[in-house]
């Protein structure tokens, strides 16, 4: 197996505490790799990291063979990537965002608005290339962001809550543009709290809490663990909380007052 | 005193301040990491002793300027010395106060936390002002203490009490402008459109500011004929001249001329200051922050360039970048300066200004030779503008700028570099090419040789200032003026005054052919040092820049796990 994506002990202690226990990973081409875990427990970072973003953590990290910490140049011109939140300069068009991102990857600027125009379209853009994205709803931007990321066709991409604000057909040809990407031999590194999206779309699913990876394996392989039947929100439920949210719920009432309830 | 405690507890009691929630909200803006309009994150604070000690060293060039005034050594009578100093005093102060004071105030990123909740409005405005009065009193008394100290060792304590009074006093007037043109605003512009309105207002009232201060200080007559130009009634109307008349009245003897002047002194920023507050506390103040977040689909959209002008920018963009990267840095920070108010709030009026000083000198001085004190004033108005080149990194596009860590730049400092372009080709090179148009049309070669000259300086000026910044329109621009305060950040001045001393030793000693040489050697000397500023790799900013909704928090937790 040829890992395009390679970590040994990549960890990271901030102030002290251990945001990132010790992870060892090696994600190859043409797989799709969900990246799953509570609110706080390491994702953004790890992606931070892997996309040379981040440079003081311990281990090491390569995508596509170049270090991160060492060349993060070389990796940055190999990947794409969506952030969580959608920002984008909003006094300018799509097109212009997209040419400059294009210009920085060295693109020709007759390819960038050839694929710009053609991906824009894709996505129901048309008509609005040359108009400033101060009236973008959020769906519009993130569509934006993932032609921006693609755009100079990367080896890896690294996509985090890609389909956030996305109406239901970008949705559907986002989950298939990730599938082609995949066939045609691209690493895809997709973190998300949408269990549903993931179980479809991915390969391999590794769930994370407190900087510990928890589980590691296909979603077959994750219901061979944790129990047949059971969903993938229910293992993620199980593994990274494993409380009862209804008496939980109950609890959070009471807080207000006995009577809330009784009322 | 009992009538003024009574007066105060009113006035208290007619604004509606909430001691209880003005010290709440005072703790919460002291927090490291608070964003809100008071206070900067943790990483930027300055360090206090070393800001002293620098700002100290960084105006004592100007500062001095107004101890010349105050010593009379080029001034015989004392009131037109006190005049030349508090204008002195006043324009390096007046825009950056009213700059601070605006930003402070019109800070709307603490609206989904307050405006919901039951704080009347001059708890706020008074909270929002309380917590500039520190920034404002420090930066006022760097900017005074030599003049301060001249004072006190001719004329004793009394004048000093009389100067820090006459210092309170401009302070309140600055501040009843700033809110004057915020009210005039709210009432009379389009929501979409308030902070152009305030924008255009304060614009035009600095230029008159500077153009009234420049017309003061280029008249001959206002040297030679002192004792003429003293009782003209246009200085009533004149703000350093009330305080020059408060000093005057108080330290050497009444006059009716010196008492109105002192009156208005004394009267008009207090009842000018208290007007507008008693005028916002009514609801106003509120209204006017939850107008400046006007909806996305009511907003006006950003203005786009004419066709023929995008095609010139990215003409030029193609003839000055070295490579595509630059070339792309410059064609979209030229497409953000177009929309952004902050930088355009500190671009316009200069510019106004420096044509404004441009027309004086034509029509006062166009039948004579053109040389001293005129001529540096003529070139040099605009260097200002240099300073604003730091503007671009400060944007309310700023949570944006995450692109800027993740697209493979070669150097982070071809950003700098490519926007530093763009700074230049769009506001430094149209005013200079009006001056030497200008000064080649009325004065002839010369003129236009040392306008060259201050292109130069400024062009220089404008890389040095640029030169610690981390990328372009990457930061929040409510955090501009703790930015500007950083150590360092004031080393422009020493770099201008030495090298406009040059310029003036060298037209002096060796003529036209000395300034042609000091051309040539500071053109080769703005190549270096774009090369450098280029090649230069600035340190990754995980919290400014990158798009989290949390920043506040970065500074104390790993950015954003």
């Amino acid at each position: 197996m040829n890992a395009v994506i390679k970590m040994r002990g990549l960890s990271k202690v901030y102030s002290g505490k251990q945001v990132l226990e010790p992870i060892d990973l090696d994600i190859p081409a043409g797989e799709v790799v969900g990246y799953l875990g509570p609110n706080g427990a390491g994702k953004s970072t790890t992606v931070k990291i892997l996309i040379g973003v981040t440079k003081e953590f311990n281990g090491s990290a390569e995508v596509c063979g170049f270090d991160v910490r060492k060349e993060p140049l070389e990796v940055k011109k190999r990947i794409g990537y969506v952030p969580e939140v959608a920002a984008l300069y909003d006094s300018i068009s799509p097109l212009e965002y997209l040419r400059f991102v294009g210009r920085v990857h060295h693109m020709d600027d007759a390819l960038i608005e050839s694929r710009a125009t053609e991906m824009l379209n894709l996505f129901g853009l048309e008509g609005e290339h040359q108009t400033p994205m101060f009236n973008y709803s959020k769906g519009m931007k993130q569509k934006v962001l993932f032609t921006a990321a693609v755009i100079h066709d990367p080896s890896v991409l690294f996509l985090d809550e890609p389909l956030s604000g996305l109406d239901v057909n970008a949705v559907m040809l986002v989950k298939e543009v990730i599938a082609q990407l995949a066939k045609a031999g691209k690493a895809i590194f997709y973190s998300s709290h949408m269990m549903d999206v993931v179980q479809k779309v991915c390969d391999r699913i590794i769930i994370l809490d407190k900087g510990k990876v928890l589980a590691d394996g296909s979603f077959a392989e994750l219901q061979e663990q944790q129990g047949k039947n059971k969903s993938l929100e229910d293992i993620f439920s199980k593994l990274t909380s494993g409380v009862d949210h209804v008496a939980m719920a109950t609890k959070f009432i009471r807080s207000l007052g006995s009577d809330v309830l009784a009322a | 005193m009992q009538v003024l405690a009574d007066v105060g507890t009113r006035l208290i009691r007619r604004w509606g301040l909430d001691g209880v929630q003005m010290a709440a909200l005072a703790r919460v803006q002291r927090r490291p990491g608070h964003g809100g309009a008071a206070s900067a994150p943790a990483d930027v604070q300055p360090r206090p002793r070393w800001l002293t000690v620098s700002l100290y060293l960084e105006f004592a060039p100007f500062a001095v300027l107004g101890q010349i005034g105050i010593a009379g050594i080029l001034f015989p009578s004392f009131f037109l010395g006190l005049v030349f100093s508090y204008t002195v005093i006043m324009l390096l102060f007046g825009p950056l106060f009213l700059r601070r004071c605006t930003t402070a105030l019109l800070d709307t990123s603490e609206n989904r936390v307050l405006l919901h909740l039951p704080i009347s409005d001059g708890t706020l405005l008074a909270v929002r002002l309380l917590s500039i009065a520190k920034h404002a009193g420090f930066l006022l008394f760097a900017i005074s203490l030599p003049t301060a100290i001249a004072l006190a060792a001719r004329l004793g304590a009394v004048a000093l009490l009389v100067f820090g009074i006459s210092l309170v006093l401009t302070l309140l007037f600055l501040v009843a402008i700033t809110l004057a043109i915020c009210l005039v605003t709210l009432r009379h512009v389009k929501p979409a459109r308030i902070k152009d309105g305030i924008l255009a207002f304060q614009a035009v009232f600095f230029i008159l500011a500077l153009g009234v201060a420049g017309l003061a200080l280029t008249d001959p007559s206002f040297v030679k004929g002192m004792p003429e130009v003293s009782r003209q009634a246009w200085w009533y109307f004149y703000p350093p001249a009330w305080m020059a008349g408060l000093l005057d009245y108080s330290l050497m003897g009444k006059t009716r001329f010196n008492s109105v002047l002192a009156a208005t002194a004394a009267l008009a920023p207090l009842a000018s200051f208290v007007a507008c507050i008693q005028l916002f506390a009514g609801g106003r103040f509120t209204e006017l922050l939850s107008r400046l977040e006007v909806p996305r689909n009511s907003a006006v959209t950003p203005k786009r360039l004419p066709k023929w002008l995008t095609r010139l920018s990215e003409q030029i963009s193609a003839l000055t970048s070295g490579d595509k990267q630059e070339r792309a840095v410059f064609d979209l920070t030229a497409k953000l300066t177009q929309n952004d108010w902050g930088t355009k709030w500190y671009v316009y009026p200069f510019i106004g200004g420096a044509l404004f000083n441009c027309g004086l000198c034509v029509v006062m001085l166009r039948h004579g030779p053109m040389g001293g004190l005129a001529l540096f004033v003529y070139c040099y108005t605009p260097i200002c503008l240099a300073v604003g080149v730091r503007l671009i990194q400060y944007s309310a596009e700023w949570r944006a700028a995450w692109c800027h860590q993740v697209l493979p730049f070669a150097k982070q400092g071809v950003i700098t570099s490519g926007a530093t372009k763009v700074y230049i080709c769009k506001y430094l090179l149209p005013i200079y090419l009006v001056l030497l148009a200008a000064g080649a049309a009325v004065w002839g070669a010369a003129v236009a040789l040392n306008t060259l000259f201050a292109l130069a300086v400024v062009m220089l000026v404008c890389v040095h200032c640029f030169w610690g910044a981390t990328a372009a329109y990457s930061k929040d621009p409510w955090l501009m003026s703790k930015g500007f305060e950083k150590i360092g950040n004031f080393m422009w001045l020493p770099l201008v005054v030495g090298l406009i001393v040059t310029h003036i030793v060298l037209e002096a000693v060796a003529g036209t052919w000395g300034v042609i040489g000091g051309i040539v050697v500071m053109g080769g000397a703005i190549m270096v040092a774009f090369r450098r500023l280029r090649s230069r790799n600035m340190p990754a900013d995980p919290v400014r820049g990158w798009s989290d909704e949390n920043r506040h928090l970065a500074a104390c937790k790993p950015p954003s796990t």
